[in-house]
This record gives structure tokens, C-alpha cells and sequence, in this order.
């Protein structure tokens, strides 16, 4: 009986261990990626970059005069004896950018992150959260390179975006679009910022706002087609706001539980089943036992 | 030991249209097992490495579809035989000959798991044992579950044009894990079961000839045999091919 008890516990065992870890599907080990905020400049790669052929005086004048644009900026205080210790990234005068990249610029003020930028500056979120993004925090401005394909942007942006959003990111993976595109390099599958828009950053969470993103590509998509759920994650989801969403993303959820269970207890008990059965011939084959009739 | 004289006589298992249909399911099932685990793994090394063999993720799309298309062919085929088979030449769909589950199959999966934990003899099968029949009912089912899962899959507009979105995703899920659950129980179990066996290592012929020797029909299916048998008194003829 003993030892009937622990062959049951081998199979058990075994059956675990040949079906554990093939539901994780793609790992999430390539999403870090954001560079830290540092106030020192590698000259090397910014010569690289972009913005190699401007002078820093052009992103970093002297002195703004009073009523000139962003003029409320103020250049930290270097006596301070926590000035390197801040946040450069709070610290810049991002309007200069504008100077340059009117379009974007004007899209970000209309965008989501400008939004949460808005709210965060009424109620200061608190320490530890993550912070609304200004233009720093997703394009290096010494380090960003011009010029890159459509597959180098997509994929840096499943790295970037998902430094804040991870488990976006990593729903995207395990997406038919994130396996396309960002995994085999289709760069007719969308990548972040195909359907989200690049700096307006907005929410699909409504699929009445969402299937005017699907339509770009998929142009016959019916209104039904945008409840599918590309992110299939209860991060970031309030259960007022978001309530239609976090139905259907319990509802994939918990089919995907179950249907782990049934293939693990089926293909556990197979494998048991088979795994003694073959010792049980074998033993009948070693000692030359005929069948028993 | 047979010799050149004494030719080994053999029982008829598999007809040619059996046999090209397992051939047809058999590298269709490989097929969709290579292209579909490299696209839900398409992060590992080995995913992109076949997704390169066949020329990227559209391609593999394709080829996918492809073997879709083979392999549920097949199912088609073969239902089309049952039908024929049963209207027309007259023939029975049920019974000892057929993959129909019978009482005597939970009686025999009954007897081999005593037999397995040496509290019984071995079952004494018939034409088909209840593991062939499993074998045959999951690939019948999980052919069409496969199909309308990826159907939803391959033409997601048209789907949602009267099912809710939502569904879209259901049938990714549905799709993966069994695909999980076939590829472990086919390509392990059923391979296992038909060809590694002590018994029958390294390799089952008759799926391939399409014939079986009557020693191993003794001895594998001793219910088939006395069928066999007790057919032949009672036609007061030979009985076998």
C-alpha cells in the first residue's frame, strides 16, 4: 500500500514537471531597458545620436529672459548639496523641445501623459509611484538615434513603454501582434504606438474608442471586433471606471486557469498511466513472464 | 522462427484509404505542431529559427494554415467514408469491428489498471483497445474544436460581425492549451502507446502495411482473435486473409 502510495506521488511529479512553465509563454526578460537619469553626458554616444549636431547652448541657454517661453524654469541650484542628487528629468525646461518639434509637442499636450502630468501637478503623487512622463523619459535627448527602421522604433518602443507599463508589455508579447512584429519582425503587425498613437498616448480601454484603431489596419472590423481584449492584464484597471473591461479580462483569466488544470490532471494521468504501464511490461519482459491468461 | 517456406500469415488491419488518411494527419499534425509552438514561442531561439526556415511570421502563418487545411481534409474524408461506408456498401458503424466505445472498454481500462498494478491479468482486447479508441475520439473531436478555434482565429472580422469580441481571445486560449494537451498526449502517448512499448518497440508496422501478423494478433488482441476464430467455425471457412 506504501509503496502503491509513492509510485502515485512519482507520476503526480512527473506530470508536473513535463507540463510546468508552458503556460508562461515569452518572458518578460527583455522589457528592462529605460536608462537611468544621470546628469553626466557620454560624448561619445551623444555624437552618435540625433541631436549630435547641435551645441549644448541650444538645448541649455543661460538665461531665459522673464516672460520668454518656459522662463518659470529655473537652473537648479548648484550650490545645493543635494543638486546632483535630483531628478534631472523634473529638473529640464522640456518647452525647448517644442522649439524644434512643434508637432509632437502639441500632440503630447492633447495625450494622456500630459493629462496624468496635469493631475500629478494638482495632487503630487506619492514617493515610490511612478511619475507622468515628460519627453526625457521615453527619448534620451543626448543618446536618441535618427533615422531607424520601423522595426528598431517598434521594438524599442515594447522596451520603453513597457518600463512604466509592464504588464502591457508583456501582454503584447503574447499577442499575435506582439509575436509578429515585435518577436519575428513582421513590420506589417502593430507595434505600441500603432494603435495607442505616438505622443497622444491614449487609453483603448473603451472599445468604442478602441475599434478606430483597430480600423486602421483591420479596415472591415465590425464594432464587436474592438471587445476583443489585446492586453488580457488586471493591472491598471479600476473596477468603477474600467468595470466592462475587467469582466472580460476575468472571463479569459479564469477559461485560461481552467483549461491549465484540465490539460495538467489529462495529461498527468496519461502519463502516469502509461509510465507504469511501461514498467509493468518491462518487468513481465526482464523475467520472461508469459501473459497471464 | 518463420522461414522463406512458411510465409507468416497475416490479418488484415488498416485499408489503403486508413492508411493515407494517418500519413495525411500524421505530417499535417507535425506540420501545425512545428509552426504553431514556434508562433506561441516565437521569443525562444527555436521559434524564430523555423519561423526564419519558412521565410518569416506570415509565412508560418501560412504554412500553418496549410496543414490546417490537410489535416482537417482528412477528418472530412473519413466522414464522408463513414457515410458511404454505412449508406451505401451497408456496413456497421458499431460493434466489436468499429471504433464505437462498448461496455467491454471501462471494463478493460477497469482490468488494465489492476493488471497495471499487478492485481489482474492483462485485459484481453478486442479489434480496438479502449486506448486506440481514445486515441481515434481525440483526434475526431479535437480536430473540429482545433478547427472552429483557429476558423475564429483566421477570419476574426467576419466572427465578430455577430459574436462578441471577447470570444476572439477565448479561442486563442482554447487553441493553445489544446494544442498543448495533443502535442503531449500525440506525439508522446500515442507514439509511445503504438511503437515504444516493450511489447511492440521500436516500431508498429501495421499502420504503415497495413497488415498484422497473426502471432501478435494472439497475443495483442486475443479477444479479435477468438472473433476470428468463432467466425471462421461457424462459416466452415478460413477466416483469415
Amino acid at each position: 500500500m506504501k509503496r502503491r502510495r509513492k509510485t502515485l506521488w512519482g507520476a503526480a511529479l512527473l506530470a508536473l514537471v513535463f507540463t510546468a512553465g508552458l503556460p508562461a509563454g515569452p518572458g518578460a526578460a527583455a522589457l528592462k531597458g529605460a536608462e537611468p537619469s544621470t546628469w553626466f553626458v557620454d560624448m561619445g554616444r551623444f555624437n552618435q545620436g540625433a541631436h549630435a549636431s547641435l551645441t549644448c547652448g541650444q538645448c541649455h541657454p543661460k538665461h531665459l529672459k522673464a516672460g520668454q517661453k518656459g522662463s518659470q524654469f529655473k537652473h537648479p541650484d548648484i550650490t545645493s548639496p543635494r543638486y546632483l542628487k535630483a531628478p534631472v528629468r523634473r529638473e529640464y525646461n522640456y518647452h525647448l523641445c517644442a522649439d524644434c518639434h512643434r508637432t509632437a509637442w502639441k500632440r503630447y499636450l492633447g495625450g494622456a501623459h500630459a493629462e496624468a502630468m496635469r493631475r500629478q501637478a494638482q495632487d503630487p503623487p506619492k514617493a515610490g509611484a511612478l511619475l507622468a512622463p515628460t519627453c526625457a523619459d521615453c527619448h534620451n535627448p543626448h543618446y536618441i538615434l535618427g533615422g531607424r527602421d520601423r522595426l528598431a522604433l517598434g521594438r524599442r518602443q515594447v522596451r520603453v513603454c513597457g518600463s512604466c507599463h509592464p504588464a502591457q508589455a508583456a501582454t503584447y508579447r503574447q499577442s499575435y501582434h506582439g509575436k509578429a512584429a515585435a518577436n519575428l519582425g513582421n513590420t506589417r503587425a502593430a507595434f505600441c504606438t500603432d494603435c495607442h498613437g505616438a505622443h497622444t498616448a491614449v487609453s483603448l480601454k473603451d472599445p468604442t474608442v478602441a475599434i478606430q484603431a483597430c480600423r486602421r489596419c483591420h479596415l472591415d472590423a465590425p464594432p464587436n471586433f474592438a471587445q476583443m481584449v489585446m492586453h488580457p492584464t488586471l493591472a491598471g484597471l479600476d473596477p468603477k471606471r474600467d468595470a466592462g473591461k475587467l469582466w472580460r479580462v476575468n472571463l479569459i483569466l479564469t477559461v485560461g486557469m481552467i483549461m491549465f488544470v484540465i490539460v495538467l490532471v489529462v495529461v498527468g494521468s496519461y502519463y502516469g498511466h502509461h509510465l507504469l504501464w511501461m514498467l509493468r511490461e518491462l518487468h513481465h519482459k526482464i523475467r520472461k513472464h508469459g501473459h497471464e491468461e | 522462427m518463420k522461414n522463406n517456406q512458411q510465409v507468416t500469415q497475416m490479418v488484415k488491419r488498416f485499408s489503403v484509404l486508413q492508411r493515407t488518411l494517418h500519413w495525411v494527419v500524421m505530417l499535417g499534425f507535425i506540420g501545425l505542431g512545428l509552426t504553431g509552438f514556434s508562433l506561441a514561442y516565437s521569443d525562444q531561439w527555436w521559434g524564430q529559427a523555423v519561423a526564419w526556415l519558412v521565410g518569416g511570421a506570415s509565412h508560418l502563418g501560412w504554412v500553418h494554415r496549410a496543414c490546417a487545411v490537410a489535416t482537417y481534409g482528412a477528418v472530412v474524408v473519413h466522414l464522408l467514408w463513414l457515410a458511404y461506408f454505412k449508406l451505401v456498401l451497408g456496413g456497421r458503424l458499431t460493434g466489436a469491428d468499429s471504433m464505437f466505445p462498448t461496455a467491454k472498454d471501462f471494463s478493460d481500462l477497469a482490468a488494465h489498471l489492476k493488471y497495471i498494478f499487478a492485481a489482474g491479468p492483462a485485459p484481453r482486447f478486442g479489434r480496438f483497445s479502449y486506448l486506440e479508441k481514445a486515441d481515434y475520439w481525440a483526434v475526431l473531436i479535437g480536430m473540429n474544436t482545433m478547427g472552429i478555434t483557429g476558423l475564429v482565429m483566421w477570419f476574426p472580422e467576419w466572427f465578430s460581425s455577430f459574436l462578441p469580441g471577447y470570444l476572439i481571445n477565448l479561442a486563442m486560449i482554447l487553441h493553445f492549451y489544446e494544442a498543448v494537451l495533443a502535442v503531449a498526449i500525440k506525439f508522446v502517448v500515442h507514439v509511445y502507446t503504438a511503437h515504444l512499448r516493450p511489447e511492440v518497440f521500436p516500431l508498429e508496422k501495421n499502420i504503415f502495411s497495413g497488415y498484422e501478423p497473426i502471432d501478435r494478433l494472439k497475443h495483442e488482441r486475443p479477444a479479435q482473435w477468438e472473433a476470428l476464430q468463432a467466425a471462421a467455425e461457424g462459416s466452415g471457412g478460413e477466416g483469415v486473409q
